[in-house]
C-alpha cells in the first residue's frame, strides 16, 4: 500500500494543508522544528486508524480552524485506488472510505483489507516511528506487535504465555518443598491415617488377652457360686431351726397341762351363760308379780273414797256460761267509766263547733240546714256572675286607654305629610303632554335614519360617477419600465439585451391590458344618482315637519338625545310630586279610622260597670232568703256549707256512736248478775245483784266447787280402771316364775349337779381342757410347715431340734452370714469384670475404624497417584515445549531475525555478524564477527539504535512477506549514527522504497541531503513559513518538483 | 469310593479394603468396607445351602498386614456355622497370612483343619477315611519361593485327593512368583484335585487328570477385578470323576465402561450416554452393587467441552447423584478422558512451524518407547520425592503409561498452541 496524497482540512497547526500526488518511492518531508512534522505523522496514522482517545498526546484538536480531519488517498498492492475521508465531529467521528468502484462505505473495512489487517500498534510501532519510539525498547514489546510477527512468523506466539500457564498448574499440583500443594495436602491426610492405623495396631494382642482374662474370670466365678450356695443351705437349716425352737417348747408345755386336768367327759354347750340367764329370768318374773300385786291393792283403796258438793255437778250448763261469761263482766264493768268520760269529751266539741258557725246554730239547725248540690253550685254560679262582670269591666277600661296611643300617632304623620304638600310645587307637564312628545321623538329618529340612508346612498352615487373616468398612470408606468429595460439590455450586452428586451415587451404589453379593462369599467352612472337625489329631497322633508313642535330645522342624533334627557327629567319630577300627594290622603284617612275606635271603646267601658252593679244587688237577696248575712261573699258562703256540714258529720258519727256504746256495756253487766246470783244462793254464797265486787266473787267461787266435785268424780273411776288391769298382770307373772324355776332345775341336772357354784366349777375346768387340746394341734402343724419348708419330714426335723439348742444355733448363722455376705461381694465384682471384659471383646470384634482408615488409605494412596499423572502430563508437555523451542532455535531463525540481521550487518559494515532472538522471548543478542555475544544494553547508544532499526526494518520486511507492504515513515531516526552507518542506513532506506514507499520527516538539512543523495529524484516537501527557501530547495528543483504549500 | 462334595474358595482377603478408587459417599464406602465379609457370607450360606462335605480356602484369607482382628474373628465365626452344621473346613495360608504374620491368638473352631508348615494329610470326613483326604500347607513366611509341589506325597489309601495349595502356576500370571510351579509338577503329583489359591483371575488350568483350578477371589476389590466373582462348588463322583460348578457371590462388581464422543453434538449427548453405559453396567451385574470407571474418548467437536476444567466432576456427580444412591448403587470412581482435538495432527506435522517441530519430537520419544532422562530426572523430583517415594512405588510411567503420558501432554500443548483447534 502507498500513500498517494494527504489533505489536512484541520489537524494541530495545520489548516487546509495539502500534500499534492506523493508518486516517488521516497520522499523527504522537511521542516524545522514546530512546523507540523509530528502533527502530520499524527495526521496520517489518525486518516488509517481512526481518532485516538482524547486524551491521548497525539490526540491534535484543529488549532487553526477547518473542520477537525480530513482526506487521505492510498493505492492498493495492486493500483486500486481509495478515498479515506475521516473527521471529528459533535457526534463523535465519520469515516468515509471510497473504493475504486466508486462505491462509498462508512466503515473503514475496505481500508483494513488494505491494511493487511495491520493494527494501529504495529503501524505505530514498526511503520511509522520517530527516534524516541526507536530508543525505547518497549515499544517493541507492545504484545499486539509480537503476536501479530511472530505468529506470522514462527507459530509460537502463545509459548510463553502457556509455559507461565502449565507451570502455574504444575506448582498447584507439587512443587518440591512446597506444603500449599495438593499432593503436600494429601501426604499430610495419609500420614496422619497411618498414624490412627498405627493406634489401632494393638487391638489384637488385647483381645488375646481378654479372652484369657475372661476364662479365669468364668473358672472363679463357678467355684464361688458352688460354695456360695453350700453356705446358703446351711444357713437356710439352720434358720427354719430357729423359726421352729419356740413352737416345739410351747408343744411340750401344753400336752404336760392336759395330762394334769382332772377328766369331765360331757358338759352342757355355754353351761355358765346359760345357768346365769336361768337364773335372771327367775328374779325377774318374781318382781314383776310382786309389782303387779302392790298395784291392785292401791286401786282397790282409791276406789271407794267420799266426793264434796257431788250435788252442783248437775248445773255443769250454768258453771260453763258463768266462767266464760267472767272475763267479758270483769272488762264491762272496768270499761263503763272511761267511755262514759269519752262521750262527755266529744259532746263539748261539738257545741264549739255550732259556736263557730254563729250565735243561733243548735244541733236541730244543724240537721235541717240545706247544704245540697244544688244550694252550692248556685252560690258558684253567683260567684262566677260576678267574677265574670268585674273582669268584664277591667277590660273595657284597659281598651279604652290603649285606644288613645294611635290617635296622636296618626293626628302628627297627617300634619308632616300636609307641611310637606305645600312645600313642593306642582311640575309644569304633566303625564300626557310628555307621552306626546316622546312619541314625537320616536318618529323623528325613524326619520332622521331614513335621511341618512338616503344622504349616504346619494353620496355613493355621486363617487360611482366619479370613478368612472379615473387617470392611465399604471398602464403608462409600465410601458415606460418596458422600454426602460430594453434599453439597458442593451446597453449592459447581448445577452442582458435579450433578457431586457424580453421583460420590456412583457411590461408593454401588461400596460396595454390595464387601458382596455379601464375603459371598460367606466360607462354605467348618472341615471342613479338624480333618483338618489329625489329621495334624499323627500326624506328631509318628512324629517322636518314631524320634527317641528320640538325644535325647527333639521336636527342631529345629539339633539335628539337631549331632547329625550329633558322629557326623562320632566317624569321624574312629575312622579315624586303625586307621591307626596298620595301620602296626605293616606295620613287623614289614618286619623279619623283612630278617633271612631277611641270612640267604640269609651261605650263598651259604662255597659260593664252597669252589669257590674247588677249582679251584685241580686246576690245580696239570695243570702237573705236563706237566713245568711248580705255582706257575706259568695266565696265565704260556699265555705259555711263546708263547715255546717263537717259539724253535722261529727254530731252524727262520733257524739252519737259513743252514746250507743256506753248504753250496750251498761246492758251487760245487768245480765251477767242476774245469771249469778239465784245460783250463789243456793249454794250458800253471799251476792248483790247490783253489786259487781260481790257478783264477780260470787262467780269464782261457784266455778271453784264445781272444779274440785268434778276432779273427784274423775279419780274414782280411774281407780276401778287400774284395778282391773294390776288383776290381771298379777296372774300372768305366776305363770312364767314357774317355768323359770323348772328351766333352772334342768340345766343344774345336765351339769351332772343340783348347785349352782358347783356347775360354775366344772364348767371351769372343762374349758381350759379344750383350749390346751387347741393349742396344741396348731403347733403341731406349725412345725410340720416348717419342717417342710426346710426339706424334712417332721420326725427327722424333731430330732435335730432335740440335738441341738438354740444358743449354737444362733453363733453357727451369725458365722455364715458373714461368710456369705463375703462370698457375694466377690461375686459381684467378678461379675462386673466379666462385663467389662465382654464389652471390651464386643467391642474389638467389631472394631471398623481400622477398615475404614485403610479405605480411606487406599483412597488418597490413588488420589495421590492421580495427581502425579496430571503433574507428570504437565511437566512432560513444559519439558516438550522448552525442548523443541531450543530445536526450533537451534535450527531455524524466523525471517524477521533474518532480515534484521541483513540490515545489521549492513549497516554496521559487516562487526555483527548475527542477531538471535530466543524463541517466544522478547530478549535479544547479538554476535559479534569475533562470536563475542551481547545483549542490547551492552552496545552502544548509535549502535542500540542501529539494532532496534534493524528489528524494525526484519519486521516490515517480514509484515510484507505475509501480509501487505505498508509505507514506512521515519521522524529523525539516523540523528544518533554516524557518517557511515547513516550512510548505509539511508541506503537500506533507498533500497526498502523500492518495495514499500517511504516517507523521511526530518528538520535537519544534511538529513535532506543524505537522503537525496541516495535516492537522487526524491521530492522534498518543505513545511512550515514561506520565508526563505531551504538549501535543499534548489538542489531538490533541479530533479524532483518543488511545491511551496 | 462314595461321592464328595465341596466348595473352593481362595484369597478371601477379608477385611482388606479397596484400592484404585478416587472417590466415594459414606453409603457406597460403608457397603466397600464389609464387601469381603458379605462375600465370605455368601461363601459359608453357600455351602450351609449346598450342604457340602466341606469348604476348602486356599490361602490368603486375611492380609496379615493390615492386622485386622475383624477379619480373624469373622472369619472363624463362619467356619463354626459351618461346624455347627457338620461341614468341615480346611484352611491353608499363603504369602498374605503366612504363619508367621501377624495374628490374633485366637483358637480355630472344631471340625476346622489349619495346614502347618509342612505338608500334611487330613481326612475329609474323619468318620470314613478311605473316602478323600485333603492335602495341604501353608506358608511358614510370606517370601515362600520355593517350589512345594514336590512335597505333596500321596498315600494309595487315602480316597479322593485334593491339593490345597497357594501357588503361583507357571510365569505370566501377573502375580508374584511365590511357590512357583508348573503345571507339569502339578499333573506328575498324583492328586486327583488342585485346589489352587493365588491367582485373583479364576480360571481352569486343567479340566482332568488331575483337576487344577484358581476359583479367583470371590470379591473384586481393585478395578483391574472386573466381572463375576465367586467359588466352585466340586463334586467328585464314586469314579473320580469330578464336575465344576462356578458360583457368583460377589457384592460389589467392578466394572470400566467407555463413552465415545465421536458424533455427539452435545454434553447432554455425552451424559445420555453415559447413563445408557451405567445402565447396562448395572443390567450385566445381576443385582449387585457396581463400581466402575468411565473413559471418555474419541475426536470430535465435544473435545473442547469434555477437556473443560470441571467436566469430568460434572459428569461424576451427575452420574453418581442419579446412580449412588440406589440400591443397588453404581458408582463413579473415576473417569478419564482421553479426546482427541479434531485437529489435523497430520497437517500440523506438516506445516512447518514450531509447532510441528514440538509434534516431532513426541513421535520421537514416543517411538524410543521410553523417557528422557532428563524429563524422568524431572519426574523424580515427585516420585522419589521423600515422603511420597512410598505411596507412589512404581508409579513412574513405564510402556504403556509413557504413551499415556504423551498423549496428555501433547494434548494440552496444543491446547495451549493452536487456539480453537485451527492449526
Amino acid at each position: 500500500m502507498r500513500i498517494k496524497r494527504i489533505h489536512v482540512d484541520g489537524f494541530g497547526e495545520l489548516s487546509g494543508w495539502d500534500s499534492g500526488d506523493l508518486d516517488g518511492p521516497l520522499t523527504v518531508i522537511y521542516g524545522p522544528n514546530e512546523a507540523g512534522k509530528s502533527t502530520l505523522l499524527a495526521f496520517v496514522r489518525t486518516a488509517l486508524f481512526g481518532f485516538p482517545d482524547k486524551k491521548r498526546a497525539d490526540f491534535y484538536p484543529a488549532l487553526r480552524g477547518g473542520r477537525h480531519g480530513g482526506r487521505l488517498t492510498v493505492i492498493d498492492d495492486r493500483g486500486a485506488e481509495y478515498l479515506v475521508e475521516r473527521y471529528e465531529n459533535a457526534g463523535g467521528q465519520a469515516v468515509r472510505v471510497t473504493g475504486p468502484d466508486g462505491r462509498g462505505h462508512d466503515n473503514d473495512g475496505p481500508l483494513r483489507v488494505v491494511l493487511g489487517q495491520a493494527s494501529r500498534p504495529v503501524f505505530e510501532n514498526v511503520f511509522a516511528f520517530s527516534l524516541n519510539e526507536l530508543q525505547r525498547l518497549e515499544s517493541l514489546n507492545e504484545d499486539d506487535v509480537s503476536a501479530q510477527i511472530y505468529s506470522a512468523g514462527m507459530g509460537a506466539a502463545r509459548l510463553p504465555a502457556a509455559l507461565k500457564r502449565i507451570d502455574a498448574d504444575r506448582e498447584r499440583i507439587f512443587k518440591g518443598g512446597g506444603s500449599r500443594q495438593e499432593i503436600a495436602a494429601i501426604l499430610r491426610d495419609i500420614e496422619e491415617v497411618e498414624r490412627k492405623l498405627a493406634q489401632t495396631e494393638n487391638d489384637a494382642a488385647e483381645y488375646g488377652r481378654l479372652l484369657a482374662q475372661r476364662k479365669q474370670i468364668e473358672d472363679d466365678l463357678a467355684g464361688l457360686e458352688a460354695r456360695l450356695s453350700d453356705l446358703r443351705s446351711r444357713q437356710r437349716e439352720i434358720q427354719h431351726l430357729l423359726a421352729a425352737w419356740g413352737d416345739a417348747y410351747a408343744l411340750r408345755e401344753c400336752e404336760k397341762k392336759i395330762a394334769d386336768l382332772p377328766p369331765i367327759a360331757d358338759f352342757p354347750e355355754d353351761g355358765v351363760t346359760r345357768l346365769e340367764e336361768a337364773e335372771k329370768r327367775k328374779k325377774e318374773y318374781e318382781q314383776i308379780w310382786r309389782d303387779a300385786r302392790s298395784k291392785l291393792e292401791d286401786a282397790e283403796g282409791e276406789a271407794t273414797l267420799e266426793i264434796a258438793d257431788e250435788a252442783i255437778l248437775g248445773h255443769a250448763t250454768q258453771i260453763d256460761a258463768i266462767r266464760e261469761g267472767t272475763t267479758s263482766f270483769r272488762n264491762s264493768v272496768r270499761d263503763l267509766p272511761e267511755r262514759q268520760g269519752e262521750l262527755r269529751g266529744l259532746e263539748r266539741d261539738l257545741a264549739d263547733s255550732l259556736l263557730a258557725l254563729g250565735p243561733d246554730w243548735n244541733e236541730e239547725r244543724l240537721r235541717s240546714f240545706d247544704t245540697s248540690i244544688a244550694v252550692r253550685d248556685a252560690a258558684e254560679q253567683w260567684q262566677k256572675r260576678l267574677d265574670a262582670a268585674e273582669s268584664a269591666l277591667r277590660d273595657a277600661r284597659a281598651n279604652a286607654e290603649r285606644e288613645r296611643r294611635p290617635l296622636e300617632e296618626a293626628r302628627r304623620a297627617s300634619q308632616e305629610a300636609r307641611e310637606k304638600a305645600r312645600r313642593e310645587a306642582r311640575p309644569e307637564l304633566d303625564e300626557d303632554e310628555i307621552g306626546r312628545r316622546r312619541a314625537i321623538l320616536r318618529e323623528s329618529r325613524t326619520l332622521l335614519k331614513d335621511y341618512e340612508l338616503a344622504s349616504l346612498r346619494f353620496a355613493d352615487q355621486k363617487e360611482g360617477a366619479r370613478r368612472a373616468s379615473p387617470p392611465a398612470t399604471l398602464p403608462i408606468l409600465l410601458a415606460v419600465a418596458g422600454i426602460a429595460a430594453a434599453v439597458v439590455g442593451l446597453i449592459l450586452g447581448r445577452d442582458a439585451a435579450i433578457l431586457g428586451g424580453v421583460f420590456g415587451l412583457a411590461l408593454l404589453l401588461a400596460s396595454a391590458y390595464a387601458l382596455l379593462e379601464r375603459r371598460r369599467s367606466g360607462a354605467t352612472g348618472s341615471i342613479p344618482l338624480a333618483e338618489a337625489r329625489a329621495a334624499l329631497e323627500r326624506s328631509r322633508e318628512a324629517l322636518e315637519t314631524a320634527v317641528a313642535p320640538l325644535l325647527t330645522g333639521i336636527p342631529k342624533d345629539h339633539d335628539l338625545d337631549a331632547i329625550e334627557q329633558d322629557l326623562d327629567r320632566a317624569g321624574a319630577a312629575l312622579r315624586a310630586w303625586s307621591e307626596v300627594q298620595r301620602e296626605v290622603e293616606a295620613t287623614s284617612r289614618r286619623e279619623q279610622q283612630c278617633e271612631g275606635a277611641l270612640q267604640d271603646a269609651t261605650e263598651r267601658l259604662e255597659a260593664a260597670r252597669q252589669e257590674l252593679d247588677r249582679a251584685q244587688s241580686a246576690w245580696a237577696h239570695w243570702l237573705l232568703e236563706r237566713g245568711l248575712p248580705d255582706t257575706l261573699q259568695p266565696g265565704a258562703a260556699l265555705v259555711l256549707f263546708e263547715r255546717v256540714e263537717k259539724a253535722r258529720d261529727f254530731a252524727r258519727d262520733a257524739v252519737g256512736e259513743m252514746r250507743r256504746r256506753v248504753g250496750a256495756i251498761q246492758k251487760d253487766i245487768a245480765e251477767y248478775a242476774r245469771l249469778v246470783a239465784p245460783l250463789a244462793r243456793e249454794f250458800g254464797i253471799q251476792a248483790q245483784e247490783d253489786d259487781a265486787a260481790s257478783i264477780a266473787s260470787a262467780a269464782e267461787r261457784l266455778v271453784a266447787r264445781f272444779g274440785a266435785a268434778a276432779e273427784g268424780a274423775s279419780r274414782r273411776r280411774r281407780a276401778l280402771e287400774r284395778a282391773a288391769e294390776a288383776r290381771k298382770d298379777a296372774e300372768a307373772a305366776e305363770r312364767r316364775l314357774q317355768d323359770a324355776r323348772a328351766e333352772l332345775e334342768s340345766l343344774l341336772e345336765k351339769g351332772g349337779t343340783d348347785d349352782p357354784e358347783e356347775f360354775r366349777r366344772r364348767a371351769a375346768l372343762y374349758a381350759e381342757r379344750q383350749e390346751l387340746q387347741r393349742q396344741s394341734r396348731d403347733l403341731e402343724e406349725r412345725l410340720r410347715k416348717e419342717a417342710l419348708s426346710g426339706g424334712l419330714s417332721i420326725d427327722e426335723f424333731c430330732q435335730r431340734l432335740a440335738a441341738t439348742n438354740e444358743d449354737e444355733l444362733r453363733s453357727e448363722s451369725g458365722a455364715l452370714e458373714g461368710e456369705l455376705q463375703e462370698a457375694e461381694a466377690k461375686l459381684k465384682e467378678l461379675v462386673e469384670e466379666r462385663g467389662r471384659v465382654l464389652n471390651s471383646l464386643e467391642a474389638l470384634a467389631h472394631e471398623e475404624r481400622a477398615s475404614d482408615l485403610r479405605a480411606e488409605r487406599e483412597l488418597l494412596k490413588e488420589r495421590l497417584r492421580a495427581h502425579a499423572r496430571r503433574w507428570s502430563a504437565l511437566t512432560t508437555a513444559a519439558w516438550l515445549l522448552e525442548r523443541a523451542r531450543a530445536r526450533y532455535q537451534e535450527e531455524r531463525q524466523p525471517g524477521v531475525i533474518q532480515h534484521a540481521q541483513d540490515f545489521f550487518r549492513t549497516v554496521t559494515a559487516g562487526r555483527y555478524e548475527r542477531i538471535v532472538a530466543p524463541l517466544g522471548q522478547q530478549q535479544i543478542e547479538v554476535i559479534e564477527r569475533d562470536g563475542t555475544t551481547k545483549k542490547p544494553e551492552q552496545l552502544s547508544r548509535g549502535t542500540q539504535e542501529q539494532l532496534y532499526l534493524a528489528l524494525r526494518f526484519g519486521l516490515i520486511r517480514q509484515f510484507g512477506d505475509q501480509e501487505t507492504r505498508l509505507p514506512v515513515a521515519v521522524d529523525e531516526i539516523l540523528v544518533n549514527f554516524d557518517a557511515a552507518r547513516a550512510r548505509a542506513a539511508a541506503e537500506a532506506f533507498a533500497k526498502l522504497s523500492e518495495t514499500n514507499q517511504v516517507l523521511v520527516f526530518t528538520c535537519l538539512q544534511n538529513m535532506v541531503d543524505l537522503f537525496t543523495s541516495v535516492v537522487p529524484h526524491a521530492p522534498v516537501i518543505t513545511l512550515g513559513e514561506s520565508g526563505e527557501p531551504p538549501a535543499a530547495f534548489k538542489r531538490a528543483a533541479r530533479g524532483g518538483r518543488q511545491r511551496l504549500l | 469310593m462314595s461321592q464328595i462334595r465341596f466348595v473352593h474358595a481362595a484369597d478371601l482377603h477379608l477385611d482388606s479394603q479397596f484400592s484404585g478408587l478416587l472417590s466415594h459417599s459414606a453409603e457406597v464406602a460403608n457397603v466397600l468396607r464389609d464387601a469381603t465379609f458379605a462375600a465370605y457370607s455368601n461363601v459359608i450360606d453357600l455351602c450351609l445351602r449346598e450342604k457340602v462335605d466341606a469348604l476348602l480356602i486356599a490361602g490368603d484369607v486375611y492380609d496379615s498386614a493390615d492386622r485386622s482382628l475383624r477379619a480373624q474373628l469373622r472369619f472363624y465365626e463362619g467356619l463354626r456355622r459351618l461346624g455347627e452344621a457338620g461341614i468341615r473346613s480346611f484352611v491353608c495360608h499363603g504369602n498374605h497370612d503366612p504363619l508367621d504374620g501377624w495374628e490374633a491368638r485366637l483358637t480355630p473352631p472344631s471340625m476346622c483343619h489349619r495346614f502347618g508348615p509342612e505338608v500334611e494329610a487330613a481326612p475329609l470326613d474323619p468318620g470314613d477315611p478311605g473316602k478323600a483326604t485333603v492335602y495341604g500347607i501353608s506358608y511358614p513366611r510370606r517370601d515362600v519361593r520355593e517350589n512345594l509341589v514336590p512335597r505333596f506325597q500321596r498315600h494309595s489309601s487315602d480316597g479322593f485327593a485334593i491339593g490345597l495349595l497357594h501357588c503361583n502356576v507357571g510365569s505370566n500370571t501377573g502375580h508374584e512368583a511365590y511357590a512357583p510351579c508348573t503345571l507339569d509338577d502339578l499333573r506328575s503329583a498324583g492328586i486327583d484335585y488342585w485346589a489352587l489359591g493365588h491367582v485373583h483371575a479364576r480360571q481352569v488350568l486343567s479340566e482332568k487328570d488331575p483337576v487344577i483350578v484358581y476359583p479367583g477371589n470371590p470379591q473384586g476389590r481393585q478395578p483391574n477385578e472386573v466381572g463375576e466373582r465367586g467359588v466352585y462348588l466340586v463334586e467328585a463322583d464314586g469314579s473320580g470323576r469330578v464336575s465344576l460348578a462356578f458360583h457368583a457371590i460377589d457384592v460389589v462388581r467392578w466394572a470400566s465402561s467407555v463413552v465415545d464422543v465421536t458424533g455427539l453434538d452435545t454434553e447432554q449427548d455425552v451424559f445420555d450416554a453415559a447413563e445408557d453405559a451405567v445402565d447396562s453396567l448395572l443390567a450385566g451385574a445381576d443385582g449387585r452393587h457396581v463400581v466402575y470407571r468411565l473413559s471418555v474418548t474419541g475426536r470430535g467437536q465435544l473435545y473442547q467441552s469434555t477437556r473443560r476444567e470441571g467436566f469430568t466432576s460434572d459428569l461424576q456427580e451427575h452420574l453418581n447423584d442419579a446412580y449412588g444412591a440406589r440400591r443397588p448403587f453404581a458408582w463413579c470412581e473415576r473417569i478419564n478422558v482421553s479426546t482427541s482435538s479434531p485437529i489435523d495432527r497430520a497437517a500440523l506435522l506438516e506445516s512447518g512451524d514450531f509447532v510441528s517441530d514440538l509434534l516431532r519430537l513426541i513421535d520421537e520419544i514416543r517411538d524410543s518407547a521410553s523417557l528422557p532422562d532428563d524429563l524422568r530426572g524431572k519426574l523424580n523430583d515427585l516420585y522419589a520425592h521423600h515422603r511420597a517415594r512410598k505411596y507412589l512405588k512404581d508409579a513412574l510411567p513405564e510402556n504403556e503409561g509413557i504413551r499415556a503420558l504423551l498423549d496428555e501432554a501433547e494434548a494440552r500443548c496444543l491446547d495451549e498452541l493452536v487456539a480453537g483447534g485451527a492449526p
